[in-house]
């Protein structure tokens, strides 16, 4: 008992650091947020996402045509290049030229080079 | 940098019969530390490119914010408090490369120089990259090893990291392009 008493500051400051390090390596090695909890910033389809003025690096569903299928990428009408990764291959492969669906992804920002509008890490919204 | 792309566009355009190669998902990537507990190393998997082969000029636009981490966290500090990539969303490389001549490629790496302005946080910086470049089924492939000074793009490291993040960051390209219709 009087030993417990006399290291009882040891202990409280061993506790204190421990838990510290526990705390800040939780915080550091923290998981990443999968695309399908992200908050969405902007839902429609592209006439209305190009008129919204959207800030760069912010979660969209995108409602629209399919105009093109290449090898991890899509484009949606004219000029909305939407790119995914290989996890969401086979939920893409089901996609058709012509079809009408709802991706959510991270826009990027206007590609100058290919003068279209460029969404990463995409996934495909079934439940519309 | 817009009024370069813009160049380079018209650039690229006036030569209607010319063949152009290009990719929107080239791999670049780059190792910003020695090896240490927690390499910082990072992959763009989204990184946009054109070569025009009739005259070898190359341009490259990739974002910031597309580098992917293995740790959120390390993520967060790289866009926010070195790249600022809210400000600086884009890096770029417009550039030719040199004695390029599309017929003379074969199905094995053939060694270039790529001479060009590399564009990162809004300052560009004349750069010379020793590339290999191949024909594949597709199109083309070109890969390219190189390192960039932070103090040259004005990347600012805190003194209490300034030990685990290099002064040299070595980037890495590896580019499969298609002839583009």
């Amino acid at each position: 008992m009087s030993l417990l008493k006399k290291y009882k500051w040891i202990f409280i400051s061993s506790l204190v650091v421990l838990s510290s390090i526990f705390i800040g390596i939780k915080f550091a090695y923290k998981a990443k947020i999968p695309m399908t909890e992200k908050k969405v910033v902007f839902s429609g389809n592209i006439s209305e996402f190009q008129t919204a003025k959207i800030a760069k690096n912010s979660i969209v569903i995108l409602s629209d045509y399919v105009t093109q299928l290449n090898k991890k990428e899509i484009m949606l009408g004219k000029n909305i290049i939407a790119q995914y990764s290989d996890s969401e291959t086979n939920n893409f492969n089901k996609v058709s030229l012509g079809d009408k669906i709802s991706i959510k992804g991270v826009y990027l920002g206007y590609d100058n080079l290919f003068e279209e509008y460029k969404l990463i890490n995409c996934i495909l919204i079934t439940d519309e | 940098m817009k009024f370069k792309l813009l160049i380079l566009l018209l650039f690229i355009c006036a030569s209607a019969n010319s063949q152009k190669y290009a990719t929107r998902s080239g791999k670049t990537s780059f190792i910003g530390s020695e090896q240490t507990f927690e390499q910082i190393k990072a992959v763009n998997d989204y990184s946009s490119a054109i070569i025009d082969s009739s005259n070898g000029d190359i341009a490259i636009l990739l974002f910031i914010n597309a580098f992917d981490f293995e740790i959120a966290l390390m993520q967060e500090h790289f866009n926010e408090n070195y790249m600022d990539s809210s400000k600086f969303p884009k890096a770029t490389f417009i550039g030719n490369i040199q004695n390029f001549k599309l017929n003379e490629t074969t199905s094995s790496y053939q060694e270039y120089k790529i001479n060009g302005v590399l564009t990162i946080r809004g300052i560009g910086n004349e750069v010379s990259l020793a590339s290999k470049i191949k024909k594949t089924n597709e199109g083309l492939s070109l890969k390219t090893n190189f390192s960039v000074l932070t103090s040259e793009y004005d990347i600012n490291i805190p003194k209490v990291v300034r030990n685990k993040i290099s002064k040299e960051i070595k980037i890495k390209v590896e580019y499969e392009l298609v002839e583009k219709i």
